[in-house]
């Protein structure tokens, strides 16, 4: 009993087995997560996997149909204040009120949280070059989420929440985002979670990764160990048999002929034995990107 | 699709196929329910004045609803731009497809509209006219696609043709514009008619021609730079940072900037315009007075207008309203304050504002007041004696359950609940009309119905409403007593007055009933709606 | 796919052109790309022995990766004597590095001539020639006077 609760509070979020659905469609089907606290986790999945779903319950906009869901071990439907008021989080759409000055936004974003950082949030105005007179509306679309980075980043919330941070953004301001969330995971304590295509950057920054796919978690875990747990592996078949081979830990296989190329989980110790047991022989075998394991585990 | 004319074709049908039905639906829904509602005058459509003035009035909206549906259907010309088709071809096919489809749908509900009151209404000038006017709307849509002031100037132009309309019916004489006489129908479209017509079809054509090729290249030969002059204006004046006590204070400040004032503005702008018609109309004494004691109950229908517009939280508006919804944006949603906070926040800087307005009112009542007394202009009886002194704390009260109304409903962030609400009060005045036409029912019986029935409504939705809220623990025990309490004080008054004077009915305290359990609804119900709209 | 090349120059290193990329477009770890890169510059001598890494959280900063990536990679390169950590100073290269400097650089080649010579099997160009083709590149870039090192 005791070790459940320590084991709550060192987690950030608890979403325990959340389903939900919108109409007949099925956003979310009985997924679980825990997000340790002091760690980047990322969340992975094409477009219309959940991913903003799960964001939405998380931050209590969503209630779940069946299942719980604890922030900083709150309800956050029911506790909007503790919870929210923890939390950083800048949306999709990166959604601001269109007709403030970027200073007015400002202003009005400090008077929600006590814990506002007013020299930090000059500086992060100064660093991003974000003109305080101008209307959010007739900023760019990187000055945007420029703009919504600073008023999720200024109050130093113990949980950072990004949703698809970088979509439709260039370079410059997706490093920009990735230096907030490096800096913010080098603050003692705080957790960044984040969703978002663009693997090079979940596998740059991310500690811990999940896959998420039709509302189910695919595969979560730490991405070392991820990387670990995949190779692509080339065998050639013995004998003129034109069939690919099927042995225990393979996901995905393509070739033709003797030849596949076949994607393994599992350590290597694991997978040898069996795919010599298929009477394959192991011509080549390496290390896999988080894009090729995700394409591998969505396909699969 | 084999050629451009009959993609364009299939795609205008394709996108437009309910908006053109409700184009066709709506030119015959007002007559249906005016006449409705005034039995006396469906009866003899015939060569009246008023007919005439009806028909004239009835087919230039109509024209109107149909010329929007039909151009409403129409994809922005500015995505053809990349087609391998001539700028000519656009806007001859487009122009052609317009005025076809208005020809058809304005002359079938012209038609109905005919044969459900055996109406002797011409038909073929108001089409032609119809679709003369879908052709020069549509090039002020083309027109406002990259230049507003050149929209402004072609939309003048076209309003101005418009009294062509009037004039062929004889309606357009000085003196007695309001309610002109001896006007006639439109029977004979005659040959400087169709010159007419002609020549502006011609000209919509060559000036739609120039305006689409502008827009498919970009260029603007004038823009009024009036917006973008203001906001450097603005931005040279603007604050560096404002500096709030509080979130609440923040809260209200947004209100205000966001909605608060435009709605004051609009206020402000209806008197100056009805001061302006009664300095042109008459100028007596007794008009005056007769306008601003209606104004003082119509200023509620602004209200309910306000508070559906003060629950605007932003729609998901990354760039421009692309998803017109009621759903409360991102931003806001997230704020770290309970549902109930942030609802009563709402509620009170719509409060203030609409208090603000009221006092507004107020004064400028009480200046003319004190100057028509002085003067000894004063009318005998200023409001209506069923009233008596009520009227003042009448109006606040039903100022504050029309806003408060407008506020719950809208707050919960559903377009449809907004659209129901208002199909609901439309259907019932609708239903009610044809009950007294068919002479179901006495006019008075219905009246007390109505009244009795709102009464009965507005105690049930505010109660309901406190129930609600304190179970799902919105509300906390000692708020909803709070509430409870105000409400039974204010509820006794009234029923002690009823007690106490004999001699009124009691629709009027049914009314009174129903308007203060309305005033109090909103403190319940904007929470509910408000975690509704959140939390989905 | 976005690729950082990161000077980690700075006045007080002193040292010559330190260099790390990180990149994700082979599947290495980003944490064994910053060991590796870290050792083949203590091995080819342009980190010397007493020379200070960068902070933790600088060097995330600056190759755009998580500081607990960065923090494993040094504590991989500490355990592997490498590098030691002063308390209260910083991560400084040891001085056992240069004994391990002939070795590790001897390893970093052979597993570039691996490479070659499996490229070669592939291409059926036999042992031979491959030594030819060294001899000939290697006075080819002899005569042009370029001695420097190409990184990769």
């Amino acid at each position: 009993m005791i070790s459940s609760i320590e084991a709550n509070r060192s987690c950030v979020v608890d979403v325990a087995s959340v389903t939900r659905k919108f109409g007949d469609k099925i956003a979310l089907d009985n997924l679980s997560l825990s997000i340790p606290r002091g760690i980047v986790f990322g969340l992975i999945g094409g477009n219309g996997a959940g991913k903003t779903t799960l964001i939405k319950h998380i931050l209590g906009m969503y209630r779940a149909h069946a299942g719980t869901v604890h922030v900083f071990g709150r309800d956050p439907v029911a506790d909007p204040v503790g919870v929210l008021g923890r939390i950083g989080y800048l949306s999709e759409d990166r959604d601001l009120p269109n007709w403030m000055r970027v200073g007015e936004l400002m202003g009005y974003t400090e008077a929600f949280f006590p814990s506002w950082d007013r020299r930090f949030a000059e500086e992060l105005c100064q660093q991003f070059e974000l003109d305080k007179r101008t209307r959010v509306r007739h900023l760019s679309r990187g000055q945007r989420a420029r703009a919504g980075l600073l008023v999720a980043l200024a109050h130093r919330p113990d949980l950072l929440v990004l949703d698809e941070p970088s979509s439709g953004l260039d370079p410059v301001v997706r490093r920009d985002i990735l230096g907030a969330i490096i800096r913010t995971i080098a603050d003692e304590g705080r957790t960044v979670l984040f969703s978002s295509h663009l693997l090079d950057e979940v596998e740059r920054v991310a500690d811990q990764i999940a896959i998420i796919h039709h509302g189910r978690i695919l595969l979560a875990g730490f991405m070392d160990e991820i990387k670990q747990q995949h190779s692509r592996v080339t065998v050639r078949m013995s004998g003129n048999s034109n069939t690919p081979p099927t042995f225990a830990g393979m996901l995905a296989c393509e070739g033709s002929g003797p030849d596949w190329t076949c994607v393994c989980s599992g350590q290597e110790d694991q997978w040898r034995p069996t795919v010599e047991g298929v009477g394959a022989e192991i011509i080549e075998h390496s290390a896999m990107t988080l894009d090729e394991i995700f394409v591998a585990r969505v396909r699969g | 699709m084999k050629s451009i004319p009959m993609a364009f074709a299939w795609e205008f049908l394709e996108h437009g196929k309910w908006l053109m039905l409700v184009g066709f639906a709506q030119p015959l829904l007002l007559p249906l329910f005016i006449l409705a509602a005034l039995p006396e005058l469906g009866t003899s459509l015939k060569d009246t004045s008023i007919s005439i003035m009806l028909h004239v009035f009835f087919t230039l909206l109509g024209m109107f609803l149909v010329a929007v549906c039909v151009v409403g259907s129409r994809e922005p010309v500015t995505r053809l731009g990349a087609l391998p088709v001539s700028s000519r071809a656009i806007v001859f096919w487009y122009m052609v497809m317009s005025m076809v489809a208005m020809v058809t749908l304005f002359g079938a509900s012209l038609l109905t509209l005919r044969a459900v009151y055996q109406a002797d209404w011409p038909l073929l000038g108001p089409v032609l006219f119809g679709m003369t006017m879908v052709a020069g709307f549509q090039v002020a849509i083309w027109q406002r696609e990259h230049s507003i002031g050149q929209f402004v100037c072609w939309f003048g132009g076209m309003l101005l043709f418009g009294f062509w309309y009037l004039w062929r019916h004889s309606a357009l004489a000085f003196g007695n514009f309001m309610w002109p006489k001896g006007i006639q129908y439109w029977h004979d479209v005659t040959l400087l008619d169709s010159a007419m017509m002609l020549t502006v079809i011609a000209g919509s054509f060559f000036v739609g021609l120039r305006s689409v090729a502008q827009v498919r290249c970009g260029e603007t030969y004038w823009k009024l730079n009036l917006s973008q002059w203001l906001e450097k204006r603005s931005y040279r004046s603007a604050q560096a940072l404002p500096r709030f006590s509080s979130w609440s204070h923040a809260h209200q400040w947004y209100q205000w900037q966001q909605v608060g004032r435009y709605v004051y503005f609009c206020f402000i702008a209806c008197g100056i315009m009805m001061s302006v018609g009664w300095l042109l109309d008459n100028r007596e004494s007794y008009s005056l007075f007769n306008g601003l004691v209606v104004s003082g109950g119509m200023i509620s229908l602004l209200a309910i207008g306000a508070g559906i517009i003060f629950a605007f939280h932003g729609t998901k508006d990354t760039y421009g309203m692309t998803n017109f919804d009621l759903e409360l944006g991102n931003y806001l949603a997230t704020r770290p304050k309970t549902s109930t906070s942030i609802a009563h926040c709402v509620l009170r800087s719509l409060t203030k504002t609409l208090l603000l307005i009221w006092l507004t009112w107020a004064a400028v009542f009480a200046f003319n007041f004190t100057i028509a007394w002085i003067l000894g202009w004063l009318p005998n009886s200023l409001v209506p004696n069923e009233l008596g002194w009520w009227y003042l704390p009448g109006t606040v009260v039903s100022l504050l359950a029309a806003g408060g109304v407008g506020v719950s409903v809208s707050l919960t962030g559903r377009l449809r609940l907004v659209l129901g609400l208002f199909g609901f009060v439309f259907g019932y005045v609708l239903l009610t009309a044809l009950l007294e036409v068919n002479r179901l029912i006495s006019k008075e019986s219905m009246s007390q119905i109505s009244a009795i029935l709102f009464g009965v409504v507005g105690t049930f939705a505010t109660l309901s409403a406190l129930y609600l809220a304190c179970k799902n623990s919105l509300i906390s025990a000692r708020q909803a007593v709070v509430y409870c309490c105000v409400w039974a004080i204010l509820e006794a008054v009234v029923v002690f007055e009823w007690i106490t004077i004999a001699n009124r009915q009691l629709p009027a305290y049914a009314i009174a009933i129903g308007l203060i359990s309305l005033a109090i609804l909103p403190w319940p119900a904007t929470p509910l709606a408000f975690a509704y709209n959140r939390v989905r | 796919m976005l690729y950082y090349c990161i000077n980690t120059r700075d006045m007080e290193y002193g040292g010559g052109q330190v260099q790390i990329h990180v990149s994700t477009d082979n599947g290495t770890a980003i944490y064994l790309q910053i060991v590796n890169q870290i050792k083949y510059l203590v091995a080819s001598g342009r980190l010397a022995a007493g020379e200070e890494l960068p902070a933790i959280r600088v060097l995330a900063e600056r190759l755009v990766v998580n500081p607990n990536t960065v923090a494993r990679a040094y504590r991989e390169l500490e355990q592997q004597g490498i590098v030691e950590k002063r308390r209260t100073a910083g991560t400084f290269v040891s001085d056992q590095g240069s004994p391990l400097a002939r070795r590790e650089r001897v390893k970093i080649l052979t597993a570039r001539i691996d490479l070659l010579l499996a490229e070669a099997r592939q291409m059926d160009i036999s042992i031979e020639e491959v030594n030819k083709l060294v001899e000939q590149r290697h006075s080819a870039l002899q005569s042009t006077g370029s001695s420097e090192e190409k990184d990769r």
